[in-house]
This record gives C-alpha cells, sequence and structure tokens, in this order.
C-alpha cells in the first residue's frame, strides 16, 4: 500500500463536495482508502491515526485541503490526482444558470426544470414507494428502476397513476426509450414505426437491438416493470402502454413482451390487441402448446421468444430475413470443429447472465431441445447443464449489477472451465448506455483463461456469446465482437441462436433450427 | 451582460453591519459555492454572502436571488471585489446587490427561562426524535450521550466513527474543566476539537460553535468564568488552528451570536413559552450543510446539559476561579 | 397541465432521482435533466420517516391537513 497526499492550498469546497470527493475517490480503481479533509492539527493526527498522513499533507495549514489516499499499487498517483483537480475545478469552468445546482428534493428539481414530465427513480427500495408518489403527485410520469417494492405498493401506485393519467413504469423496470431518449440501460437505435411494452428490460433491448441491426428502427419502447402481468397488477400498465401506443401516430405495429402472465391478465391484454387497428406481435416468452403460436389470430400475432420475436415484426413490415437469424459459415465451421475436438461425455452448458430474461429464454429454449437445465435456484438436474441469472439478487448482494461489473462473471467463467463436465459456456454481453464501457475488454482475459485451463486438462471449452447491442451503441459493438472473438468466443447476436449453439455443441450434432414456423 | 439586475439584501448580520465602509473597497471574494460565498476583508473580516433561504447568520448579507441560479452563473468568482457606494454594493463588475430594504438581523433574546426540569425534559424528547436520524459523519454520534458526557464524564465508549471517538475523551475534559471552572482542562479539551473533522467548518468547531451560543444564552454571574474562558480558548485556538471561515463562525459563537437556526432552537429549549415547535427548529438546525447542522446541535445539547450543571456544581473549585465567582456572586448579592 | 403529463408528446425532460449513471447519460446527450442531491429522510425508521412527512406537510400552506 502507498499514502500519497495532495494538498491544495487555499481550497475552500463546501462538505458535500468533499465528502463526493472522498467517496469518488475511494470508487477509482487502485485506490484502497481516500479522504478529502482541511490542514488542521487534529485532521493531521486523524490521518495519521488513520494512516493516511504523509509527508507532503504534515506541512499543509488549516486552510489547504489534504486529498489523501492509500494506493494498492505505486505509480498510480498522478492518474488519481489529474482526476481529483478535474473534480475540484470542474466547479469553476460552468456558468449558466444551474449547471451542477443539484436540488435536494423533487419540488426543488421541479423549479430548476418547469418543463419536466418525468422522474427517473432509483433509490432504494424501501424509499421507492414514497419517493413515485410523490413524483406522481407533482404531475410527474414515472420510471420506477428501482426492485423490492411490495406488491401492493406497486398495485396503489399504478392505481394512482392511471387516475391521473400518468404513466409508473416499473417497479423494476430498467429500460425505455421515449421519443428517443434512452432511460436507464438502453441501446442507441433509430426512431422508426415499431412501438414496444415490455415487463423485461433485457427481453427489450434484445428485440430492438436486432430490429435495430436489421435497419428498423422504434417510436417508443415503454417498460412496465416484471410484475405487471401477474395477477394482482392484471396488466395496469401494460393497457395503458398498448393504448398510448395505439393512439400515437408514429407506431405501426406494436409489440408486447413479457413472461407468461396470469390469466385474467392475459384476457386483458389480448382483448385490447384485438380491437386495435394496428398489428400487434405478443411475445409471452416460453409459452407452448394451446398458447403458443396457433393462437396467433387476426392482427394478434403470437411468438414465444425473442429472436422469433423480431423475425415477426420484420416479416410484417416486408423485410427480408436478416443474417442474424443464421449462422455464418465461419462459426458453423467452428462449431464442427470444437464438437470434433470433445469428448461426448464432457459437454454440459454452463450459462452465466446479466440478462434475467436472456437466462430464462435461454433456459426454456434448451428444455424445448430436451436437456434437463437448470437455474441453480432449484436443485441440480440430473443432467448438468446450469443456467445462472447473475443479477438475481442472491449474487447481487453487496456488488455491482453484473451489466455494469464483470467481476464476478469472470470469476464464475474460470471456475466453470475447472469443472471438467462443462463443455460449453453461455454468455450474454449487453451494450447500450448505462453499461460498462468495454465489456469485451473485461471478459476477454477470462475467456482466454478459461480456455487455457480446460486445454491443459486435456479437454475443449466452448465460449458462446450472446452479444445484445446496436451498431449506434457507445460501446462499438464491431470492435466488441472482434476483441471477443479473438479470445476465441463464438459470438451472436440472438440469444436464441446462442442457446441453440450451445445445444448442437453439448451434443455434437447440428444447430436446430428455430422451434415452430417462424420463418414460413 | 451590460443592463444589471438588481439584487435586493434582505438581512445583514449586526456585528456585520458595524463593519460596512462608507464607500470603497469592501472585501474579496475567496470561496464560491452553490449558493453563497466568503469574502475577506482589507482588515482580515471573515463575512458571507448568502441566497436568504440558507438563512440569517451575524457575518452574513442575505440576498434574495431567484431560486435556481447558483452564485457562479451570476458571475461570481474566486478574486471578485466587493465594493460599496454607500448604498448599493457591487460584486465583480455588473453584479448590484441593494441595501435600500436591508434588516439589521439581530438574534431574539431567550428571553425568561423555563424551570431546569422542564428544560431537561424537552432535551430528552429531542434526542429521542432525532436518535433514529443521527448520520454516521461527523459529531453527531455523540448526542445520546451529551448528558452522561456533561454530568460524569464519558464512561464506555459505544461503537462510534474515528471523528467521534476521538473527541469523546476530550468532550469529557472540556465539560469536566468547565465544572470545575477548571482552566487548564477547557484549553485541553478545546485544544483537542478545534479544527477536528470532515468540512470546511470542521465538525469539532462547529459544536464548540453550539456550545459557546448556547452557554451564552443561559449564562448567569455562576457559569461566568467557565464560558468566558471556553470563549477564549476557543478564539485562541481557532486563529491559528483552523480555517478562516471557521475561525470567524468561532468568534462570533464566543460572543454568543450563531446562525438564526440556533438561536430558534434554543428559545424552543429553554424560553419560558410553549415549545411545541422544537422538532422543526431542530429539522431546521440539522438540513444545514453537510453534518455542520448536526454537530452544531450536539453542541447546543452539550451546552446546555453543561449550563444547567455548572449552575450547582458543589464539589470545591480551581483555586484560580474561586476568587472569580466569590466576585461575581458577591456583585449579584448572592452569599459565596 | 395536460402538455405535461403527455410523456410521448417530445423527447421528456427528466428529474433524475437516485444513481447519477442515467442523468449522465442524459446529460452527455443534450437532454433535459436535472439530479437531485437525495438523501434517505429518515435512517430506516420509518416512524420517524412518517413524522417527517407529518411535517413536512403540515409546514406547507397548501396541505390538505395531516392524517
Amino acid at each position: 500500500m502507498t499514502v500519497k497526499n495532495h494538498v491544495l492550498k487555499n481550497m475552500y469546497r463546501d462538505s458535500v463536495a468533499l465528502m463526493r470527493l472522498s467517496q469518488e475517490m475511494e470508487g477509482l480503481e487502485n485506490v484502497a482508502q481516500a479522504t478529502a479533509i482541511m490542514g488542521t492539527d487534529n485532521n493531521k493526527d486523524l490521518l495519521a491515526q488513520a494512516g493516511l498522513l504523509a509527508d507532503s499533507g504534515k506541512s499543509a495549514t488549516p486552510n489547504d485541503l489534504i486529498v489523501a489516499f492509500d494506493l494498492t499499487s505505486p505509480g498510480q498517483e498522478e492518474a488519481v490526482i489529474t482526476s481529483v483537480q478535474q473534480r475540484l475545478m470542474s466547479g469553476r469552468q460552468r456558468t449558466g444558470g444551474g449547471a451542477g445546482y443539484r436540488p435536494r428534493s423533487m419540488e426543488g428539481a421541479l423549479q430548476t426544470l418547469p418543463q419536466a414530465n418525468l422522474a427517473m427513480i432509483s433509490v432504494p427500495g424501501e424509499h421507492a414507494a414514497r419517493e413515485a408518489r410523490k413524483a406522481l403527485d407533482l404531475g410527474l410520469n414515472v420510471l420506477l428502476f428501482s426492485d423490492n417494492v411490495p406488491l401492493e405498493d406497486e398495485v396503489g401506485l399504478k392505481q394512482q397513476a392511471i387516475s391521473l393519467g400518468l404513466f409508473m413504469m416499473g417497479p423494476d423496470c430498467g429500460t425505455a426509450i421515449i421519443n428517443g431518449v434512452p432511460l436507464g440501460f438502453a441501446n442507441a437505435v433509430p426512431s422508426g414505426r415499431v412501438g414496444l411494452v415490455s415487463a423485461s428490460g433485457s427481453g427489450l433491448q434484445q428485440v430492438i437491438c436486432l430490429l435495430a441491426e436489421s435497419g428498423e428502427g422504434i417510436s417508443h419502447a415503454l417498460g412496465v416493470g416484471g410484475r405487471d402481468l401477474s395477477g394482482e397488477v392484471n396488466g395496469a400498465m401494460m393497457l395503458e402502454g398498448l393504448r398510448a401506443l395505439g393512439e400515437d401516430s408514429a407506431t405501426e405495429i406494436i409489440v408486447l413482451i413479457s413472461k407468461p402472465p396470469a390469466q385474467s391478465a392475459r384476457a386483458r391484454v389480448l382483448e385490447a390487441a384485438s380491437q386495435c387497428g394496428k398489428p400487434y406481435v405478443i411475445s409471452f416468452l416460453g409459452e407452448q402448446g394451446e398458447h403458443g403460436k396457433r393462437a396467433s389470430r387476426g392482427n394478434v400475432h403470437m411468438e414465444n421468444n425473442l429472436e422469433g420475436t423480431a423475425l415477426r415484426v420484420l416479416k410484417l413490415l416486408g423485410k427480408e430475413t436478416p443474417g442474424w437469424a443464421s449462422l455464418d459459415d465461419k462459426n458453423r465451421k467452428r462449431i464442427e470443429s470444437i464438437i470434433a475436438g470433445s469428448d461426448p461425455g464432457h459437454r454440459s452448458i454452463r450459462g452465466l447472465y446479466s440478462g434475467g430474461t436472456l437466462c430464462y429464454e435461454s433456459l426454456f429454449i434448451l428444455r424445448d431441445l430436451g436437456h434437463l437445465a437448470g437455474s441453480g435456484l432449484e436443485q441440480e438436474p440430473v443432467g448438468g447443464d446450469l443456467l445462472i441469472d447473475m443479477g438475481d439478487d442472491r449474487y447481487t448482494v453487496g456488488r455491482p449489477h453484473p451489466m455494469i461489473d464483470f467481476r464476478s462473471r469472470c470469476e464464475a467463467l474460470v471456475q466453470a472451465a475447472a469443472d471438467p463436465e462443462v463443455g460449453v459456456v453461455l454468455l450474454d454481453v449487453i451494450l447500450g448506455y448505462g453499461a460498462h464501457p468495454d465489456p469485451a475488454a473485461e471478459l476477454s482475459p477470462a475467456i482466454l483463461e478459461a480456455q487455457k485451463i480446460a486445454r491443459n486438462d486435456g479437454r475443449r471449452l466452448a465460449c458462446v456469446v450472446a452479444l445484445c447491442g446496436s451498431p449506434d451503441d457507445p460501446q462499438d459493438m464491431d470492435q466488441q465482437e472482434k476483441t471477443l472473438t479473438h479470445a476465441g468466443a463464438l459470438v451472436v447476436h440472438s440469444n436464441a441462436l446462442a442457446a441453440r449453439i450451445a445445444s448442437a455443441i453439448s451434443r455434437g450434432g447440428a444447430v436446430p433450427l428455430p422451434g415452430g414456423d417462424t420463418r414460413g | 451582460m451590460t443592463s444589471s439586475t438588481v439584487y435586493p439584501i434582505s438581512s445583514m448580520g449586526g456585528p456585520l453591519a458595524k463593519r460596512v465602509p462608507r464607500s470603497g473597497r469592501w472585501g474579496t471574494v475567496f470561496a464560491v459555492f452553490r449558493r453563497s460565498c466568503y469574502l475577506e476583508s482589507g482588515g482580515g473580516q471573515v463575512f458571507c454572502l448568502a441566497d436568504q433561504g440558507l438563512g440569517e447568520g451575524p457575518l452574513t448579507l442575505a440576498v434574495k436571488i431567484p431560486s435556481k441560479t447558483t452564485f457562479r452563473s451570476l458571475g461570481i468568482n474566486e478574486g471578485c471585489h466587493l465594493d460599496t457606494d454607500g448604498v448599493d454594493l457591487v460584486v465583480g463588475h455588473e453584479l448590484v446587490l441593494t441595501t435600500a430594504e436591508t434588516v439589521i438581523w439581530e438574534p431574539d433574546p431567550v428571553g425568561q427561562t423555563a424551570p431546569q426540569d422542564e428544560i431537561l425534559r424537552r432535551l430528552d424528547v429531542l434526542i429521542d426524535q432525532v436518535d433514529p436520524l443521527i448520520p454516521s459523519d461527523g459529531l453527531a454520534e455523540v448526542i445520546p450521550h451529551t448528558a452522561g458526557i456533561a454530568n460524569a464524564g464519558s464512561s464506555g465508549i459505544v461503537n462510534m466513527n474515528a471523528v467521534a471517538e476521538l473527541a469523546m475523551p476530550r468532550l469529557s475534559r472540556l465539560c469536566g474543566g468547565l465544572t470545575r471552572s477548571a482552566s487548564e482542562a477547557i484549553d485541553q479539551g478545546v485544544a483537542g476539537l478545534v479544527g477536528l473533522g470532515p468540512g470546511l467548518t470542521p465538525s469539532g468547531d462547529d459544536l464548540l460553535g453550539g456550545m459557546l451560543v448556547a452557554l451564552r444564552a443561559m449564562q448567569n454571574t455562576a457559569s461566568l468564568f467557565s464560558v468566558d474562558a471556553l470563549a477564549g480558548c476557543v478564539t485562541k485556538h481557532a486563529a491559528a488552528e483552523t480555517t478562516r471561515i471557521s475561525a470567524e463562525m468561532l468568534e462570533q459563537s464566543a460572543r454568543g451570536y450563531g446562525s438564526a437556526a440556533q438561536h430558534r432552537l434554543l428559545r424552543c429549549l429553554l424560553g419560558v413559552d410553549d415549545s411545541s415547535d422544537t422538532v422543526n427548529a431542530a429539522l431546521d438546525l440539522i438540513r444545514t450543510g453537510h453534518t455542520s447542522g448536526w454537530d452544531a446541535l450536539a453542541g447546543i445539547l452539550l451546552g446546555i446539559y453543561c449550563g444547567l450543571r455548572i449552575g450547582r456544581y458543589q464539589a470545591s473549585p480551581d483555586p484560580a476561579a474561586q476568587s472569580s465567582i466569590a466576585f461575581s456572586r458577591r456583585m449579584a448579592g448572592t452569599p459565596a | 397541465m395536460a402538455e405535461k403529463r403527455d410523456l410521448l408528446g417530445g423527447p421528456p425532460a427528466t428529474i433524475n432521482v437516485g444513481l447519477e449513471v442515467f442523468a449522465d447519460t442524459l446529460q452527455e446527450l443534450g437532454f433535459p435533466v436535472v439530479q437531485v442531491d437525495w438523501r434517505p429522510p429518515a435512517g430506516g425508521d420509518h416512524r420517524l420517516t412518517d413524522l417527517l412527512s407529518r411535517l413536512e406537510r403540515s409546514s406547507d400552506p397548501n396541505a390538505e391537513g395531516t392524517n
């Protein structure tokens, strides 16, 4: 550990700014401990006691600010100091009313931005409902990112919203795009004629990204939160969303995405859809049998997976089947070579997902193909395929979400490689705003390491990546794909296709076509 | 902008008003925050220009500006000068502040104080009410222990943050010194608290400031020596051992001048009238700054407990003090 | 009020309460957003949260009264 002090003479910043500075410094990669404090004698004692006092700090005077930090490796001092100075000096450059000003309340925020019509709320669950209620009282639509909000609060909030003519997107709504404005974890996609309402964040992202790749844009993408189609909430916001998109002149085709709904909610949604003039693609993910494709009727088309949903939309819009829907020759050859080089007895699948819905979709696709695949939340299945949603609460206590922080997944990947039963690892990588700026750089070392571990043990490990992103996303999707491919991963853009590939490698056979008649 | 907008100064603290120059340069800005800035006069006086929403204070010019406006957006930056022509003040070259309707702010005195039992009851209730809100930064964590520190010194420090843990024995020493009128103990306690802790006004300073304002508000002949000793030690140490903004604040506190919020709370806690506004006054205070409000509250509570104790302390005081107290009592007509 | 409530009529103007990354994104893209400096109103104690809510309402001249 290397302790450094940086002294800023006659530097006056208010207590909140200093506290934030300390927190930000501690969040930096190489910093173990950090604080910003005035250079009084008593504070120098405090620093000394905490092991944070260095020589330059000793000579500080009471009107100087001591920025003290403890580095995990030497040589990083400059980077930390640069970022500190940027943070301290940034207030000086801003002129213009309101820049840098942070109101303490929503009322104060409304005074600063009187034209505000949306509150985006991501505070801890126990406070979320109260804040959402406040926002509705102020006449604001709400995007409620927070989860762990009691179900009865969700019901009440949605009722309140509806009575006020407002939207309550959530709780547990991570994604929305309204008039081209990305909210939460969202992708940069062109504007166009497809409107979507979704009870799933990553599901929504997958569909709009596949559409974007085919040159189809969206009018709006609304989120309703994961429980909207439960019996208690009964599709309250879903119906509002469908109605709004029905009335929106830019929207020509409406897509609905959800896990299978409660009976009453299903009926309401289907009723509303059938009464609207526009074509609907309704995707209840994982549904089979009587609720499957055969339920398509009139303007309402039923799908049960995300890839199929995007394909159906493109077909309805008269577009050709896109390239991402099938394997290109290069990937096909790679799969064949992987299968050729592996022992059939050791090819179980391990899925490490950041998007819950993508994990869920892969699970049912594999089960549909006859795999005994488990989610880790139930008993271990006999077949040994295990798909884990690492964004689930049990994996994210005290850690950032896997869409932002890749450490857990990298560790899990390396662990999976050491398991002689595992022959395929399935990963999703979701790009877009709010996500990690360079996921490929984070994952590649782990992918390389995992393959090396397997090779040293005389095995082959296939790594299949569903790269969910749009060509315009900030992460440069092409570059991400190249980096992952160079590390040995097999990259496709459709999660369903990734799951089918995993199945093929696991069994040593050809990659199955998508189930059902999507491509009729 | 060539046509300047004129903003009214709604109030000016009494101690500051006495020092307004008739014309010419008054001071130079050396620190700028969102809704306030600090200036230093030619004579070394530190004073404050602040959005009136932040409340009045002894060295504060409270100005009425639109609510979404930051000070920097008004063109106020470090190095700007504040000049006056006797009626208006000009900051930088273009920002004009008028004193045409300025009210001189002086704190409302506490007036007649409530009986001791009633004061103790109010303190109990208030501490109970704020206890669940106590943040883990600064010295707020000492609040539940203030009665204990004032009466018997701290025993068994419970788990506190590093600043509070360091401060506890120093607070004990200080309070012990106050009740025994022991100058050296007072000085040692103060030396360990001035400049201690995070913030532009370090936590220790805010606490001492609150203590002083409270003690001055309930001062009587019995406590005079101790309070004067405390005031003297604080101003002495503050001059060299803390930021100049804080030193100025402590100078005013030493004379009994706190912020409007502090005085309002003191009236609620000490005044003979109905105290139903106490929680609101406390909330007003703790909303100030990051921990400054909390630290000042801790100081006020500690100050009141000490103040009640100094009045009835039985054991023999420090010999140096004894003659002083005896003198005061003779002057007041009470038996020595 | 009607125009303000209409969410789909134009690009939203957003008040962000919570994770700053969401406001940062909007700011970088040039969309109107203001970040609220949110603190939990009471240290997790719901009794005190209610007390504070009632205090806030009672100090609001437009409040209808406490319940």
